[in-house]
């Protein structure tokens, strides 16, 4: 599949009342690679991830996943097609085990209709068994495997978003979108997050992430969408994006 | 006193089973239900009528008060579903009291205020349960069956999805579950057993009429779950058990009847607001949140 594009977006606009949060946006995301999306805030790239999976509504143009038109789509049918997410600010289930957050990013699941929960318990017993594992070795990659029985509330910042994070690996999913997942994280754990992120070519997923931070943007990613005031302004490779000048005015401001 | 303690036993079964399914709904699911009472009124009026006109072996009657309560529990739940959840609690209490308005005035089937008389006692192949030690002993059983059911859906990845649905809806929406149509689901399946209850008592009663099902057994039911714990089995079953009980005694103080009926009223109220005060999880359970508006895609939510 390599070389091929993942996602396509094709002219999405999206406004708000009289803002207009994204105009006229196309890209395409090539598979297997970690692009990141840049901007100043305010620019429209969370509210681009939002309309990518489903949770708001574009005015108009088109998202293809996988040559699929996916526009329009609710989240749920969008991530069952293999695009997950993670939300800039970070969406945990506090009361549920660290363990069972992660296992909740397998779908579908068999012991999830009621029927088979009461009657056919062998049955997802067995699916169990096999998501636990898989859950447990995103545990282990994001470094919280020995938190699985703490309830997430209990977990700091950072391990929340490696929680996140560990569901979202555990989808299966092809693409999977990050909205900031470095804020608020330093040292170790950030290290640790761009080791996580930059594996996941070689297994097969496509990473598209929106940061803040140009080191790691500029370290970790293959390609860099730059956005501004709703328009994507410039794309390249980090060397490229790093002496664009429209770019360089879109963070430091119009010289005098 | 034997006879009494019987009864009292049997009515707390009912309630358990009316209060631990409405967890399902409230705790597991995280929907405000107001409205329990209106199936449990479905399921004794269903109850009724066929076992009146219609004669079915008991098996095939409960069956059908269940599953007609849950039936339209579910509908419910589907034509509400998409509002914002603070309209579906709300729409729950209209719900409930539309029910009370209904078996009121629909005359030709519910016989409005006069209610209806002569509900036979249960016939199990043979084996006649009317009242007493027998009642009971069908009652326990269908107790614990609700009880070892639910158990089994909160106990499963079932129960699990629920929880994350009610913990956060957007990012159970996020990892590809239909939060939707598990409302639904919960909705019916809770419903459901409301009208199971319902049925036990049409038959222990007899007689049934509105007066039973005003909103205030929703109130009650919803007490009992929010007094016990929401989000646990053990809550609504202890939660059931004081709520229905310790009223039950204050009539050994020998009080008039209406004052015994307006001090159990003080009771509710007073014990809720302390245990909302006091210990928002109940006795055993776990917080929910407030309001859900909160877990509604819209302005800035989803960052
Ligand atoms: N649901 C919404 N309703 C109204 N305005 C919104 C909504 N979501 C985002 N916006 C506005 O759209 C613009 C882009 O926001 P956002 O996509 O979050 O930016 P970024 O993620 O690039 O910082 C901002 O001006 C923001 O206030
Ligand atoms: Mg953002």
């Amino acid at each position: 599949m390599k070389n091929q594009m993942i996602m396509k977006i094709e002219g999405i606009s999206k406004n708000f009342g009289g803002l207009k949060a994204l105009h006229d946006v196309s890209l395409e995301i090539e598979n297997n690679r970690v692009v990141s999306l840049i901007g100043p805030n305010g620019a429209g790239k969370s509210t681009l991830f939002n309309t990518l999976t489903g949770y708001i509504r574009a005015s108009a143009g088109r998202v293809f996943f996988k040559g699929e038109d996916i526009s329009g789509a609710p989240p749920n049918i969008i991530a069952a097609k293999g695009v997950a997410r993670s939300f800039q600010i970070t969406r945990v289930f506090p009361a549920l085990t660290v363990l069972e957050n992660a296992v909740l990013g397998c779908y579908p699941q068999a012991g999830e209709n009621p029927f088979v929960a009461t009657l056919l318990r062998k049955r997802w017993q067995k699916e169990e068994k096999e998501n636990s594992r898989k859950a447990m070795a995103n545990l282990e990659v994001v470094g919280l495997a020995q938190h699985r029985d703490q309830l997430a509330e209990s977990l700091g910042y950072a391990q929340r978003k490696l929680l996140e994070i560990a569901r979202v690996l555990t989808t299966d999913a092809d693409l999977i979108l990050l909205d900031e997942p470095f804020s608020g994280i330093f040292g170790d754990t950030a290290r640790q997050m761009m080791n996580v992120i930059t594996s996941l070519p070689a297994r097969g997923k496509t990473v598209c992430l929106i940061e803040h931070n140009m080191d790691i943007v500029m370290e970790i990613s293959e390609w860099i969408y730059v956005f501004n005031f709703g328009e994507l302004i410039a794309s390249g490779k980090p060397k490229d994006i790093r002496t664009n000048e429209r770019v360089i005015e879109a963070y430091l401001g119009k010289p005098a | 006193m034997y006879e009494f303690i019987l009864h009292l036993l049997i009515f707390t079964g009912i309630f358990i089973i009316l209060a631990a399914s409405c967890d399902l709904i409230l705790g597991y699911a995280g929907m405000y239900q107001m409205g329990h009472g209106a199936f449990y009124a479905i399921g004794a009026y269903s109850a009724a009528l066929i076992a009146l006109h219609w004669h079915w072996p008991f098996y095939l009657e409960f069956l059908a008060s269940g599953l007609f309560a849950g039936i339209v529990g579910a509908l419910f739940a589907a034509s509400m579903v998409r509002a914002n959840a603070d309209y579906f609690s709300l729409a729950t209490f209209g719900l409930a009291v539309v029910t009370f308005t209904v078996l009121m005035t629909w005359d030709s089937v519910t016989r409005g205020p006069l209610g209806i008389t002569g509900i036979p006692g249960i016939n199990i192949f043979g084996l006649s349960i009317v009242t007493g030690l027998k009642f009971l002993i069908l009652t326990a059983l269908i107790t614990a069956a609700t009880i070892y059911l639910l158990y089994l859906l909160v106990h499963s990845p079932f129960g699990r999805a629920l929880k994350a649905m009610r913990e956060d809806e957007i990012a159970t929406l996020a990892s590809g579950r239909n939060t939707p149509m598990m409302k639904v689901v919960a909705y019916g399946i809770g419903t459901m057993f409301a009208g199971f209850a319902g049925n036990l008592y049409a038959h222990y009663i007899s007689f049934i009429d509105p007066t039973t099902f005003s909103i205030n057994i929703s109130i009650l039911v919803l007490c009992m779950v929010v007094i016990g714990g929401m989000g646990t089995l053990k809550g609504p079953v202890i939660g059931a058990f004081l709520l229905f009980i310790i009223p039950e005694l204050l009539r050994f103080l020998g009080l008039p009847a209406t004052t015994g009926g307006l001090i159990r009223q003080l009771i509710y109220g007073v014990v809720l607001v302390v245990m909302q005060a006091w210990n928002p999880r109940g006795l055993m359970g776990i917080k929910l949140p407030l309001s859900f508006t909160k877990i509604r895609p819209g302005h800035k939510e989803i960052a």
